[in-house]
């Protein structure tokens, strides 16, 4: 019997703060994607990159969070509810589908990080997902199975999503949090890398 | 209701009662009657149509799209040489905009200045549906040998909950992750009307969310994975 999602949760939030984890891409490859009709966003050094992977295949530790630990956990062969991890990929992929790439990187002027991430989570809230990522999402939902997932992320938690368009608004809060908006208006101003973070769509267990 | 004086045997059919819509056409093609289920099916009131000929106003249409209702029609040429005319489906216009199907029972009635048509008219949207979602899943098994129709017929039928076509209808657009508001403007559907869908498809697919229902969808083979 494998323990509810939301013990693991818990344990995820006893463990407390974690290191910052931004294994991100930069300004530079951010502008490059838009510039060159040639590149694949999608390519890395390794090959294509995934948009998502499943849990406990994501190269993803504590220090990354919550999704980090609970990958950890996944990876090392405790009975867990099944989950995907929307990569950082698929972060940047919004990031650049969105606009919010741009808006971030006109922020290098800025010198009030909260002020500017509140404003861009207000612009971006109402703001609908690309058609690859809905599908990224819906294939992912097909996969998980079960009666209502949970979103997770490193600032946000939402449980008890039963529909397909409650998963997409929760991912969607989960890459415009207040606290990321920071991070990455953050670096911005400093002219360091955009901060990207996994997202992981979990299988929640219910009783019968 | 109608404001056209009818000759005596017509005048009893009227009294007479259905549950079906019915609507009556003189000799001459007229519209001379045309009750409150009518209006109903078809989205048009009585005051419009009354004194109309038929043709013009029902804009009945067969499958392919072309006209069934015209003057010299198949039904009221039947009905003049006497010979009986059985039941058939046609296209009408629907409140929402649209065409309907409808299926069209016609007693002719001899009264003193000719044959009078007297129609009486049933939905059948939900039959045409149903078949046009059957060619759909053979069309579909046909192009993928192991798709939906393989993945069914791999099952027992009685394992798989026999869903309407407006609850296959309803799963395809959750499968897309509409929401319900998307669902009732694509659908010209009331969101109470989309609710009840939903609830009646998760009630047939024994499933306490969308997810698992589009889960169980899936397992049963009824969406592809």
């Amino acid at each position: 019997m494998s323990p509810p999602s939301g013990v693991l949760i818990n344990l995820c939030q006893m463990i407390g703060p974690y290191c910052s984890f931004e294994h991100s891409l930069g300004l530079i490859p951010l502008l490059h994607m838009e510039s060159d009709e040639h590149h694949d966003p999608f390519q890395d050094s390794s090959g294509r990159a995934s948009l998502t992977l499943k849990l406990g295949d994501a190269p993803y530790g504590p220090e990354a969070g919550h999704v980090g630990v609970l990958n950890s956990l996944a990876r090392s062969g405790l009975p867990m509810p099944g989950g995907v991890v929307l990569m950082e990929e698929s972060h940047r992929r919004f990031l650049k589908s969105s606009g919010l790439a741009w808006d971030l990187l006109a922020s290098g002027g800025e010198t009030e990080v909260q002020g500017r991430a509140l404003e861009l989570r207000r612009r971006y809230r109402g703001c609908a997902l690309e058609e690859v990522l809905r599908g990224v999402i819906r294939n992912a939902l097909a996969e998980i199975g079960g009666r209502t997932v949970a979103v997770i992320s490193k600032d946000v938690t939402c449980m008890g999503l039963h529909s397909i368009p409650r998963v997409e608004e929760a991912v969607l809060r989960a890459w415009i949090s207040t606290n990321g908006l920071k991070r990455q208006v953050e670096a911005t101003i400093q002219g360091g890398e955009i901060p990207l973070w996994p997202v992981l769509i979990q299988r929640e267990l219910h009783e019968g | 209701m109608h404001t056209v004086r009818l000759p005596q045997p017509i005048q009893r059919f009227v009294e007479y009662r259905t549950g079906d819509a019915m609507f009556i056409v003189a000799p001459d093609y007229r519209v001379v009657y045309w009750d409150t289920r009518t209006e109903f099916l078809t989205g048009t009131r009585a005051e419009d149509v009354l004194g109309k000929a038929c043709y013009d106003v029902v804009l009945g249409e067969r499958e392919n799209g072309e006209t069934f209702c015209s003057w010299g029609c198949s039904v009221m040429r039947m009905s003049q040489e006497g010979r009986p005319v059985t039941s058939y489906d046609m296209l009408v216009s629907a409140p929402t905009g649209g065409k309907r199907w409808v299926n069209v029972s016609t007693l002719s009635v001899e009264c003193e200045d000719g044959i009078y048509l007297v129609h009486l008219l049933r939905d059948a949207q939900d039959t045409h549906e149903t078949l046009e979602m059957a060619r759909g899943l053979i069309h579909l098994s046909k192009k993928q040998p192991g798709g939906i129709a393989a993945n069914v017929a791999t099952r027992s039928r009685k394992d798989i909950p026999a869903l309407t076509a407006r609850q296959l209808e309803m799963l395809k657009l959750l499968s897309e992750g509409k929401s319900v508001k998307e669902i009732k403007t694509s659908l010209h559907l009331s969101e109470a009307t989309v609710r009840n869908h939903i609830r009646a498809l998760l009630q047939a697919l024994g499933a306490h969310s969308q997810l698992e229902a589009l889960a169980r969808a899936r397992t049963l083979g009824i969406l592809n994975s």
